[in-house]
């Protein structure tokens, strides 16, 4: 294989691993070194914990000479989004308030990249919590979409993105809230998935709306995101709102050869997703990859989605609410940061510990939605504001399967802008709420989404998205893997000197 | 536009269990106002009976599981050393984490 080792899709190091092409070491050991060298200019990585990669690596070589390989992934390099679990690296969250912390317990999703081989090269950047579009939110700085320095990277899974983008590890694990792991992707030109709310156990993945969050991957290819949903999803005795239903096997999700490969498939184009404040270049763009799949096979038909505008008003009540409730954990007693640290031996009240600790643990913007949670769910405000947002949030809901009974996937923009510039919104949370307006409605209801880089606007890449109705992620991966093979966008990469 | 007062926004602080200084307080009035004015556009939406009652019953379609009242499996990954898990708490007392006197801290600040 003469292909540069950083480049490689999980399918192709699991190839050249199991014929010896490589080592689990060597490709290991040529991230480790463009990380040392490109972490300083894009800020990607939070943690990088070599010792270990090199050890998990050197196990997985091991292993394979034994005749032993665990599989697939056995050996492949990834990252984790700094909000997992781990008892073997810091687990931060991106905010000071857990600066330096150790988990005492590993995560349901990291449990499972272990125990299937794949070797941990680090953490990666997020907004603080995951609360913001951009990683600008992040305690550790924003991460520089390596498209172009002077823009962001999306967020809040702006770190996993931009690591696949600048070929910083094989694959990465994101979550999606309100599109987190869809819009960077959009912005940084690789895929990104969101399962079916309660596809993948939410053990050990620090919460921020438990109701919204589902953990997703980050990849070079659509074929390579299927693989890691196979492995992730599944019912957890630790997660409660885990899924019993059975997860779909990745070879069912293969479109058949042939330039029809999409044939009988039929594809729903809803214009609320094309509204005002959808630049032109992205439209154009997605319009153009709406016809490409019809070329290949599909029949596109218009359905009709009109509470999808108001998702992102309902999500802006009932994620700050359970925001605020999540965050409460953070209290200066138990982990984290607390006053109590440099203060013993001084007189302070226990609410003052609590209060004093948060406000300097905790950043802006999450304080902003604690604070916001607080106000919608407190006396006199609740019916007005959460249980309106709650039937929002059901009529959505309503919608969305009434058109996938008529369609099996929905093809829209994932966001209504390329990357923008660091600094540019800083000020104005509504405008930077505004981000997450075409991603937001496929997490109030509840069902599996995914962008595919579909070209490049200005310069910069733009993702199509693709929805599909709960559970049927396997149409959701052959759309995506049947476009893939007829574009080469998810083949481009920047130059990042 | 939709605003909350400056007294409001410090007494939503107290709640959250958050000091604040006063020009956080001052930025936060000012941005909750923009907020608010934005998600109440869902007072425009209208939701019929069956949104109203199904809402109550959860879009996710899932119900809590509860385990079996069985000791966790050996090699569970909720299985913590209790010194484990007080590690990270900044003041202990043997196998207890030590906290100040709650009662007279609430009435200061209540």
């Amino acid at each position: 294989m003469s292909a540069p080792l950083i480049t490689l899709t999980i399918e192709e190091v699991a190839a050249g691993l199991k014929a010896g092409e490589f080592t689990s070491v060597e490709i290991t050991q040529a991230y480790l070194n463009r990380i040392a060298e490109l972490n300083p200019k894009l800020n990607v990585y939070v943690n990088v914990s070599t010792e270990l990669a090199l050890a998990q690596a050197k196990a997985s070589d091991e292993r394979r000479a034994a005749g032993k390989s665990l599989g697939v992934f056995d050996g492949v390099p990834y990252n984790l989004k700094d909000v997992y679990a781990t008892t073997d690296s810091p687990t931060t969250a991106s905010s000071r308030m857990l600066d330096g912390w150790v988990a005492p317990y590993n995560a349901t999703v990291y449990h499972k990249l272990k125990s299937a081989g794949a070797v941990l090269l680090g953490k990666t950047n997020t907004d603080e919590f995951t609360m913001g579009v951009s990683t600008e939110t992040s305690w550790q700085g924003v991460t520089r979409n390596p498209w172009d320095l002077e823009r962001v990277s999306g967020g809040s899974s702006g770190g996993p993105a931009a690591s696949i983008a600048a070929q910083l590890a094989t694959f990465s694990i994101g979550t999606d809230t309100g599109g987190s792991v869809r819009q960077p992707s959009s912005f940084c030109g690789v895929t990104g998935m969101k399962p079916t709310y309660g596809r993948v156990s939410r053990w050990g993945e620090l919460p921020m709306a438990s109701s919204l969050d589902q953990t997703g991957p980050v990849t070079r290819t659509a074929k390579d995101a299927a693989l890691v949903f196979e492995l992730l999803a599944g019912r957890d005795e630790l997660d409660a709102t885990t899924l019993d239903d059975k997860v779909p096997s990745v070879d069912g999700m293969i479109p058949p050869a042939g330039d029809k490969p999409l044939a009988g498939m039929k594809v729903g184009v809803a214009e609320e997703y094309f509204g005002d404040g959808v630049q032109p270049g992205v439209e154009k763009l997605i319009r153009e990859a709406i016809a490409q799949v019809e070329r290949l096979g599909a029949t596109v038909t218009k359905v009709s989605l009109p509470a999808v505008p108001h998702a992102l008003a309902a999500y802006y009540i009932i994620a700050p609410a359970e925001v605020s409730s999540n965050m409460a954990r953070y209290d200066g007693i138990r982990f984290g940061h607390s006053v109590e640290r440099e203060n013993s031996g001084e007189k302070a009240s226990l609410y003052d510990i609590y209060a004093k600790s948060r406000a300097e643990g905790i950043g802006t913007e999450v304080q902003r939605r604690i604070m916001l949670g607080t106000h919608v769910l407190s006396a006199g405000h609740y019916d007005a504001y959460y249980r309106k947002a709650e039937e929002v949030r059901q009529v959505v809901a309503t919608q969305f399967a009434e058109a996938f009974s008529e369609v099996d996937v929905l093809l829209a923009p994932v966001s209504p802008n390329t990357a923008f510039k660091i600094g540019e919104q800083v000020n104005d949370p509504v405008a930077m709420y505004k981000e997450d307006v075409l991603a937001v409605p496929a997490n109030i209801g509840g069902i599996p989404g995914i962008s595919v880089p579909c070209g490049f606007s200005n310069g910069l890449p733009v993702g199509l998205q693709i929805l599909a109705g709960r559970l049927n992620e396997a149409a959701l991966f052959k759309t995506a893997i049947a476009y893939q093979a007829a574009t080469d966008f998810h083949k481009q990469y920047p130059e990042v000197a | 536009m939709s605003t909350l007062p400056r007294d409001d926004i410090a007494h939503l602080a107290k709640l959250a269990r958050l000091t604040l200084t006063e020009e956080q307080v001052e930025r936060y009035t000012q941005q909750f106002g923009s907020i608010l004015t934005f998600v109440e556009t869902l007072t425009t939406v209208p939701t019929d009976q069956a949104a109203k009652e199904a809402s109550k019953r959860g879009v996710t379609g899932i119900s809590n599981h509860v385990s079996a009242d069985e000791p966790r499996a050996a090699d569970s990954l909720a299985n913590l050393d209790p010194m484990v898990a007080l590690a990270g708490a900044p003041l202990r007392n043997g196998r207890f984490i030590e906290v100040r006197a709650v009662l007279a801290g609430e009435e200061e600040s209540a």
